[in-house]
């Protein structure tokens, strides 16, 4: 018997025997259904069974988007509905490309935040990122997106440095009937989803849909219109079976294809001095499986399992296609007299083979990574519905980062119950992706004064540690007034090991031809710093048909090189990638029964590094929704006026929604 | 073949340890959650008022029992109301998302999480003889029927009998009698 083998089967029993005593501990329910109701007045509640948590009383920053707010917002898919979040930077690139972040450290490979939908996280190994081009579900479907900003990692998955972005997606006993869904505009030129929802005897329901989309070409900010458009066919379905009243079984799939305008800088050679751009059109492909099985033990106590298979291909100058296996376990508990315990242990496999060119590649190009942690998380009722302190920890394992401890304490305190002081201290961080430690990027060729070829390049090291965060957060969330209510959050985050570029020994390279020295920098720990914000949402109910909802978010981040650290250019570029105010201002009106009227503004300030001037952003929306005679809603929206100080883009979008189905 | 029998030891303890746990567990009695106490008091206010005739017009119609924003409260009702029956009519329990979807309710229950949208579920099942109940304080001074309040981790309930009235709905005498507080 191996050593692995053993330490496994230790591992198997520790898990089982946890379960098996922590399982003991929760007791059968008792039956109400005959009670008198004189009897049903006279029990005690235990205040710790209540499983579902309001939101009002959760220790962290939490944001959550609704049905409603998805429908009202207008936005046409996921990336754009997440700037309702004030501290979200949600910053489009190109029509098919968006850099989204929470708490700075924003780009296009933006790598600090954890996405999931309906538990799967869907970031992918290669750069800790998350393709938002291909998460393309009918927004009809989705239930409810849930964002924490700021650390989520005891709890959560890997990668849950800056945020989590949990995707909620609706049962399928909840879309029964059919949904045609048509939207034609000038960026936008058609989006359509037809889906249709049914019940196969009477525990299993089922939705099945297809979605198309064609995505027009944007104006870039020099005005000219990019090689950017976008097109994508995905079809997916979601199945649940309930078994008796405990056992719920979840299977979800879905496969795309599509294709889209890639501009990427490409090297032609080793001895060009710039790379070229070149517009790539890049084919995409992929999907996913998954299955989830619930079971509800008592109403102390239930289980999750979830397994999913995700893959993917995107024919970019990476050439990438990736296999994903997920393995999630999950058992929440309530015990004893006041506590609520979760925990659980998760695994994720993950293959990959590239064919990089001159420009970027991975070395060596084919892959395989190992990701597994075990976490627990116990919150404890000091004092009942007044005062909580939830802790936990997660210890995780990875091919590339090791091992990693990342405990959090997390404290809320109510002194009437529609209002919640809160604090947090937590740490975190974030696995080295495959870019981290196996890439290879190649700047330009130059000559020595000798006149022998040169190449600059960028390498990745198979030594990158992880990159770590020591979270402080303090937030009050209360409803001020019977129709104000304010949510703030205050931080300050102070990161260790963070990512920074220094010059590495040269070394001589004899192919691609002519034969030249490479005049290297590689990826190292030398980083380190500080930031601070708050970010205030607030909703106010002027009437009963009208709610303004303001928000704010304000950043400051302060980077720095260790002794030894040559980098001065990263520090900077992570101090100016995300802007420091931000402030939006939503507006809900139902102008008459069935009519509703949708606007918002968005105020970016500048960025200084990429050099992106502040700019505001208009959107609106008339929505007419009738159900009298047949379910059909009509809206028409102006989306993304922008206006910013240099120029003014000013793009229109006119939408027919035409839908029915819902149970009405 | 040296590790077997240890194998089987270490299952032996789990197997110990998971029994002495379970006996231990069950010797203790069965604390109720707040959402099993609250589904029982509404399946009991379904059985204590009438609904007028226009509202359930024939013997086969479904009563609807519609929970919104409450995922724990609705599957403990479902646990409960399981072949059971008000007044002949079969019982049927659905998540409601959106207000608007509230029609064809005849009762309808609006947590904590739907806050925002008491205003808007009070008008539009206005006319359609539906009762309906909150654990949000205030509910019943706002127009809402019934409103639940927790005191002490005890449930009481305040009824606004005028609201009731309007819409048709007759509250028995003995529900009445104990509320803590009737607005007429």
């Amino acid at each position: 018997m191996s050593i692995i083998a053993r330490m496994l089967w230790g591992l198997l029993a520790a898990l089982l025997l946890m379960f098996f005593t922590i399982e003991a501990l929760a007791q059968t329910k008792r039956d109400l259904s005959d009670a008198s109701l004189e009897d049903l007045l006279d029990i005690r509640v235990s205040s710790v069974t209540r499983t579902e948590r309001t939101l009002s009383q959760t220790a962290s920053s939490v944001f959550v988007i609704t049905a409603e707010d998805i429908r009202r917002s207008g936005a046409t898919n996921i990336a754009e509905i997440l700037r309702i979040v004030p501290g979200l930077d949600v910053a489009r690139i190109n029509a098919n490309t968006w850099a989204i972040s929470a708490r700075g450290f924003n780009g296009r490979f933006a790598n600090e935040l954890l996405v999931m939908v309906d538990g799967r996280p869907i970031y992918t190994a290669t750069f800790g990122g998350v393709f938002w081009d291909v998460l393309d579900l009918p927004l009809e479907d989705i239930d409810r997106i849930e964002v924490i900003r700021g650390p989520g990692a005891s709890a959560w998955g890997a990668n849950a440095v800056n945020g989590v972005i949990s995707i909620l997606t609706r049962k399928s006993s909840e879309t029964q009937g059919g949904i045609v869904s048509a939207l034609a505009g000038t960026s936008e030129q058609s989006v359509g989803t037809v889906q249709y929802g049914s019940r196969i005897g009477k525990n299993l329901t089922y939705r099945v849909h297809a979605k198309y989309r064609n995505q027009f070409r944007l104006p870039g900010l020099d005005s000219a219109t990019g090689a950017d458009d976008w097109h994508l066919l995905t079809s997916g379905f979601r199945m649940d079976r309930d078994f008796a009243a405990r056992d719920k079984l979840t299977l979800e799939g879905d496969l795309y294809g599509g294709n889209e305008g890639g501009p990427a800088p490409v090297l032609q050679s080793v001895t060009a001095a710039a790379p070229v751009d070149m517009n790539l059109r890049v084919p995409l492909s992929g999907g996913f499986l998954q299955a989830t099985w619930n079971h509800r033990h008592s109403d102390r106590s239930d289980l999750q399992a979830q397994l999913s298979f995700t893959r993917y291909k995107r024919l970019d100058i990476l050439a990438e296609d990736r296999n994903t296996v997920n393995l999630g376990f999950q058992h929440h508990l309530a015990w004893g007299g006041r506590q609520d315990l979760v925990w659980g242990a998760t695994y994720r496999f993950s293959e990959s083979a590239t064919h990089g060119n001159l420009q970027f590649s991975l070395d060596p190009p084919d892959s395989q990574s190992n990701l597994a942690s075990l976490f627990f998380q116990d919150e404890v009722s000091l004092e009942p519905d007044r005062l909580s302190v939830t802790f936990g920890t997660k210890l995780e394992h990875d091919t590339y980062g090791g091992w990693n401890l990342m405990p959090s304490v997390r404290a809320a305190w109510n002194p009437t119950p529609d209002r919640t002081l809160w604090a947090a201290v937590s740490h975190a961080v974030r696995t080295p992706s495959e870019v981290d430690v196996a890439s290879r990027s190649n700047f330009a060729g130059f000559s020595l004064p000798d006149g022998s070829p040169a190449l600059s390049a960028l390498l990745g090291n198979p030594h990158f540690d992880a990159e770590a965060l020591t979270a402080y957060e303090l937030g009050y969330r209360a409803d001020l007034l019977p129709h104000w209510s304010v949510d703030l959050a205050t931080y300050y985050n102070h990161y260790t090991s963070q990512q920074s570029t220094e010059p590495a020994p040269a070394f001589f390279e004899p192919s691609p031809q002519p034969p030249h020295l490479v005049i290297p920098i590689t990826y190292r720990n030398l980083g380190y710093g500080e930031s601070h914000g708050v970010e205030i949402s607030s909703n106010w109910k002027i009437a009963d048909r009208w709610t303004l909802s303001p928000g704010y978010a304000f950043e400051r981040i302060h980077m720095h090189g260790k002794p030894g650290s040559h980098d001065t250019a990263t520090p900077r570029e992570n101090e100016g990638s995300s802007p420091v105010h931000a402030a939006q201002l939503r507006s809900s009106l139902r102008v008459r029964k069935g009519l509703t009227w949708d606007a918002a503004a968005y105020f970016v300030d500048r960025l200084s590094s990429p050099a992106v001037s502040s700019y505001t952003r208009l959107d609106s929306q008339l929505a007419w929704q009738c159900k009298k005679i047949f379910p059909l809603r009509l809206s028409v929206r102006t989306c993304c006026a922008t206006v910013t100080w240099s120029s003014s883009i000013r793009r229109e979008a006119w939408t027919l929604q035409p839908s029915g189905g819902a149970p009405i | 073949m040296r590790i077997l029998p240890r194998l089987w030891l270490r299952v032996a303890t789990l197997l110990c340890f998971a029994a002495i746990g379970s006996i231990g567990g069950r010797a203790q009695a069965a604390p109720v959650s707040e959402a099993q106490l609250k589904a029982a008091l509404l399946f009991n206010f379904a059985k204590f008022v009438e609904w007028p005739t226009k509202a359930l017009p024939e013997a086969t119609t479904q009563f609807q029992i519609c929970i919104l924003g409450s995922d724990a409260l609705r599957e403990e009702l479902g646990t409960i109301t399981r072949d059971r029956t008000v007044g002949g009519h079969k019982l049927l329990v659905r998540e409601v998302q959106d207000p608007h979807l509230a029609r064809g309710c005849h009762m309808l229950f609006v947590s904590a999480t739907g806050k925002k949208q008491r205003t808007q579920i009070l008008e539009s099942l206005r006319g359609t003889g539906a009762l309906t109940v909150s654990d949000v304080e205030g509910f019943a001074e706002q127009g809402g029927m019934i409103n639940l309040v927790m005191r002490e981790g005890k449930v009481q309930f305040e009824i606004n009998h005028k609201a009731a009235t309007q819409e048709g709905l007759v509250i028995s005498a003995r529900l009445l009698s104990l509320a803590k507080f009737v607005i007429e």
